[in-house]
């Protein structure tokens, strides 16, 4: 029954491979990508190595986020109160989570510390923790980040909202006072965010 | 040779771009606990038509959504294959669902192959069965019984990591099926890569 033949079997496996190994190095090959891209636009062989080894120097000096269970999250809100707080729940291995993550550090850099507090929470596991704290040295977020305990995801997703399916990427917005106003769960265009941020800082 | 793989990097891109779409939202199940499997017909990687329940055993059935490229779900399958045999040695059918556009047939079986997985993963084209069951994620479980009622849905177990497992939910939910005892709990909340929908397409039928 399988149509492919022979010739066709074997492009198959090596479309397949190209993007296991996409998806196997995922956000790694994606940042290595950047940084090529980057490089080739200046072509300058010698900018490229500086940009690598910037690069890595800037991993280095990405501290391990703090890691945190549900009560410790619920803690970090309560300690926002008197301004708006924006939370954005993203992992390495959620590619719409790497996509959406530059627009959420745009969005909190526009709306300023003054206006809106923003913090992020990683749900990557120990094994990608190399992984998140490059993808935080080439993201720059400018907010606190933090990463959720390994393990029963449930427990967790229950204490930050129990209506929440788990859905990432996620985005949770709360009022002065440290209520839930709204969410935006899965991806969502740039109006959006920014209607539920003009929500969130005029609620009283 | 060399050629070759520089012509597949744009492709592998591209598909790589499409599958991280966001789906449409997930409908709510028309099926929940307490509720009969679908008289539905899922597609074999072969191309065949194939309903669901001829998959199931004397003492029910295991249905679980699976991806090729989710990393979360591909730290799961060694559990899977584990699980399928359990299933198997208490008499429940035990199948992989694949509801993800972006992962065609041709791809399931080249995966199975590379990870070595033994039980049979049917293709739900339009994720009509995903739809029905309001199945958001892969890994995301379903037992029913040996009368084709849905016992548990949910979870495999705590952790990704398999060294830090304390809840074994769905192997406790197919022990007690097998045993005719009632589930406890009977539903946990999956977690895992969302699945990639096609947009509209159960609702319109095939």
């Amino acid at each position: 029954m399988n149509s492919l033949g022979p010739t066709g079997s074997r492009s198959f496996a090596l479309v397949f491979l190209a993007l296991a190994g996409f998806y196997v190095a995922g956000a790694e090959k994606f940042l290595h990508a950047q940084e090529q891209s980057n490089s080739a636009a200046t072509g300058d062989r010698q900018a490229h190595g500086t940009k690598l080894s910037n690069a890595e120097k800037k991993t280095d000096e990405v501290k391990d986020p703090e890691v945190i269970d549900g009560t410790r999250y619920l803690a970090l809100v309560k300690e926002r109160r008197g301004k708006p707080l924006m939370v954005s729940f993203w992992a390495t291995w959620c590619e719409p989570c790497r996509d959406e993550y530059p627009m959420v550090v745009d969005l909190a850099r526009q709306y300023g510390e003054k206006r809106l507090s923003v913090i992020g929470v990683s749900l990557d596991e120990d094994a990608e923790a190399g992984l998140m704290r490059r993808f935080l040295a080439r993201a720059v977020p400018g907010f606190p980040n933090y990463r959720k305990k390994p393990g029963n995801e449930e427990a967790f997703i229950n204490r930050v909202n129990p209506k929440w399916s788990g859905a990432l990427p996620a985005t949770f917005f709360y009022s002065r006072e440290g209520q839930l106003v709204t969410q935006i769960v899965g991806e969502a265009k740039r109006e959006t965010f920014e209607a539920a941020i003009q929500k969130v800082i005029q609620t009283q | 040779m060399k050629t070759q793989w520089h012509a597949l990097i744009p492709a592998a891109f591209f598909l790589a771009a499409v599958a991280c779409g966001q789906g449409p939202k997930v409908p709510v199940a028309s099926v929940g606990i307490g509720g009969k499997l679908p008289a539905i017909q899922l597609t074999t990687v072969a191309g065949a038509s194939d309903d669901l329940a001829h998959y199931a055993g004397k003492n029910g059935l295991v249905v679980i959504f699976v991806s090729t490229r989710c990393p979360y779900s591909n730290d799961y399958e060694m559990r899977m294959e584990e699980l399928s045999h359990a299933a198997a040695q208490r008499g429940l059918g035990f199948v992989g669902v694949n509801a993800n556009r972006t992962e065609p047939a041709e791809e399931v079986v080249e995966h199975s192959k590379t990870d070595h997985l033994t039980f049979t993963i049917l293709k739900d084209a339009n994720n009509r069965l995903a739809d029905i069951l309001g199945a958001s994620f892969t890994p995301e479980s379903y037992v029913f019984d040996q009368a084709g009622v849905l016992r548990y849905h949910g979870r495999i177990d705590d952790s990704r990591n398999a060294g830090n497992v304390s809840s074994h939910d769905l192997q406790g939910a197919l022990d007690a099926v097998a045993a005719g005892r009632s589930v406890a709990p009977s539903e946990t909340k999956a977690f895992g890569c969302t699945i990639k929908r096609i947009p509209g397409a159960s609702s319109s039928g095939n």
